[in-house]
């Protein structure tokens, strides 16, 4: 092949688009919807992370420290250090006991005076670690390395909730994997049918093509370049329509929700991962399709 | 040189097509091959053309041993030969010289060559002032020799023309088998394939005639139609 055949292979490939207009703009239409599928679970998926990340920032170990301990500075830091080296640990916080007494008075508001009579030596809450998480896969982890440790008396943590986000979690993840899974599949679908009434209407044209020599490669080309045309016009127009489904339909709906409605994620900020999802699936469902679909022609 | 030794070959259906052919086809040379219908004078074209695989013997052709012909190197066997099917096979939708410059196109040849070249061979077949018509526009003789100008522009080694004066009255097929012998004059080795016994007469060739998948005549000159009965 040579840099004079180029001119060839993108001319032969937009007639072949041209010729079979109407099976094209199908082809193209399926995609993009099976792209705006895919991209609308996405962009739901990155606001519910976005609003369980926040969830999961607030989740916390409360470790209680047993009163036998010191409550020097000294050994408040080394008490640090040491849960710190626990793997999964994010950042740890000491608070002493008169700190978590005044918070708490504070949370209680108007009723705080029920509290008079318990300050100071009297104050029968225990000096205390708060302890953050990276991840929240790692939550029940620390939380039993944390609790063997002698210093701790004992600890509260909140494992039923981190349960429950961490099986949102896993789910969002399965459905969108399948999701992914069963759209790539029906788009390689129609857009190998397309490729193939392509060549069926042009089966003369490659029947004389491997008469005088051809190579498969060189006949190949063209639909397998069309095919990737297909899949970068629908990958352009998706992002189009995604923009506008996010901005006047999803992000509305969202926003109904109070709950996460301060946590919607900007549509700029994942658009090259959309850019890089779409991308992918209009070269490689292009790509593929097309092959699949010339190998019955090239006998002979 | 194109060598058949010994070639069988049986359709999966049964069909003995070939039955033990052997000749031997020099550089140059002008040949025709005859024989009533079902002789198997198609099947030797797509053998020729590794469109069908022999099932036994031995098949040199233009240096391609057929017996260990890899798949890939099959559109290379394909251009050192150029063929003149009897259907034509040409492409409605393009002009002649498209026609033309497409078998060129298709095997990598840049745009300068095809430029130059495709005039030249359309003016070797006399067809230099249709150049822009479509099959449609052109006689059965006309669109043989667009056809014969495809086969001949990537200059291969042998040009087959599969029953050229089958369409066409007897004065053009005259004209097309002097065409076809000029061709073999500039060197090109020419086989041609007819049932057209007047044909043969006329022209003080080599025949090789075929009956029931065997040669049961390879003579040049004073050839007797008869021995096919
Ligand atoms: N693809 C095939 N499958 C099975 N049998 C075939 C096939 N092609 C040809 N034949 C059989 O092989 C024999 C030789 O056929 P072939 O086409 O070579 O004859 P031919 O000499 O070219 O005849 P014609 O002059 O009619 O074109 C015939 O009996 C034919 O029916
Ligand atoms: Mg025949």
């Amino acid at each position: 092949m040579n840099l004079g055949s180029v001119g060839y292979f993108i001319k032969s490939s937009f007639k072949g688009m041209y010729k079979n207009a109407l099976m094209t703009l199908a082809s193209v239409f399926v995609l993009i919807a099976c792209m705006l599928i895919i991209g609308t679970v996405y962009l739901t998926s990155e606001n519910v992370k976005s609003f369980m990340g926040k969830l999961e920032s607030q989740n916390e170990i409360v470790a209680f420290i047993d009163d036998k301990y010191g409550d020097d500075s000294l050994s408040r830091e080394q008490l640090c250090d040491k849960v710190k080296a626990i793997s999964g640990v994010l950042s740890v916080e000491y608070v002493t006991k008169e700190q978590a007494f005044s918070e708490y008075r504070a949370s209680l508001g108007e009723n705080g005076s029920y509290l008079e009579g318990y300050e100071g030596e009297d104050n029968p809450l225990r000096n205390e670690l708060r302890i953050k998480i990276g991840n929240i896969e790692q939550f029940s982890s620390v939380s039993r390395a944390v609790s063997q440790m002698e210093e701790i008396a004992n600890l509260r943590d909140s494992q039923d909730i981190v349960n429950m986000l961490l099986s949102v979690r896993r789910t969002m993840n399965m459905v969108g994997f399948w999701v992914l899974v069963l759209l790539a599949i029906v788009s390689l679908f129609i857009i190998s049918n397309t490729i193939k009434l392509a060549m069926h209407s042009r089966r003369n044209e490659i029947n004389i093509m491997k008469y005088v020599g051809a190579t498969n490669g060189f006949i190949r080309f063209p639909f397998v370049l069309e095919g990737i045309l297909i899949g970068i016009l629908s990958t352009g127009a998706a992002l189009l329509f995604q923009w506008c489904v996010y901005s006047y339909a999803l992000v509305p709906a969202l926003s109904q929700l109070s709950f996460l409605s301060d946590t919607i994620v900007p549509f700029k900020s994942m658009l090259i991962s959309l850019v890089v999802i779409f991308g992918a699936i209009g070269l490689v469902v292009g790509a593929v399709g097309s092959a699949l679909s010339i190998r019955k022609y090239l006998k002979v | 040189m194109i060598l058949f030794d010994d070639v069988y070959k049986n359709y999966p259906n049964g069909t003995n097509a070939l039955n033990g052919i052997s000749f031997k086809i020099e550089d140059g040379e002008f040949v025709f091959i005859i024989g009533p219908s079902g002789a198997g004078k198609s099947t030797i074209i797509k053998l020729l053309l590794r469109e069908e695989r022999h099932s036994s013997g031995k098949i040199i052709v233009n240096d391609y041993k057929l017996n260990k012909l890899k798949n890939g190197r099959i559109p290379y066997l394909r251009r050192s030969i150029g063929v003149v099917f009897q259907d034509f096979r040409l492409i409605e939708t393009m002009t002649v010289e498209e026609n033309v410059a497409f078998a060129m196109r298709v095997i990598g040849c840049n745009s300068k060559t095809i430029r130059r070249r495709v005039p030249y061979v359309l003016g070797v077949v006399g067809l230099g002032h249709k150049s822009k018509n479509y099959p449609k526009e052109l006689s059965g003789g006309e669109q043989q020799r667009v056809a014969l100008a495809r086969a001949l522009v990537n200059n291969p080694k042998t040009i087959i023309a599969d029953e050229p004066t089958g369409n066409v009255d007897p004065a053009l097929a005259r004209e097309i088998m002097e065409l076809l012998i000029e061709i073999n004059k500039m060197g090109t080795t020419v086989m041609v394939i007819t049932h057209d016994r007047k044909l043969v007469d006329e022209f003080n060739k080599r025949v090789i005639a075929l009956k029931n998948g065997q040669i049961i005549s390879d003579t040049t000159g004073g050839y007797e139609y008869n021995e096919l009965g």
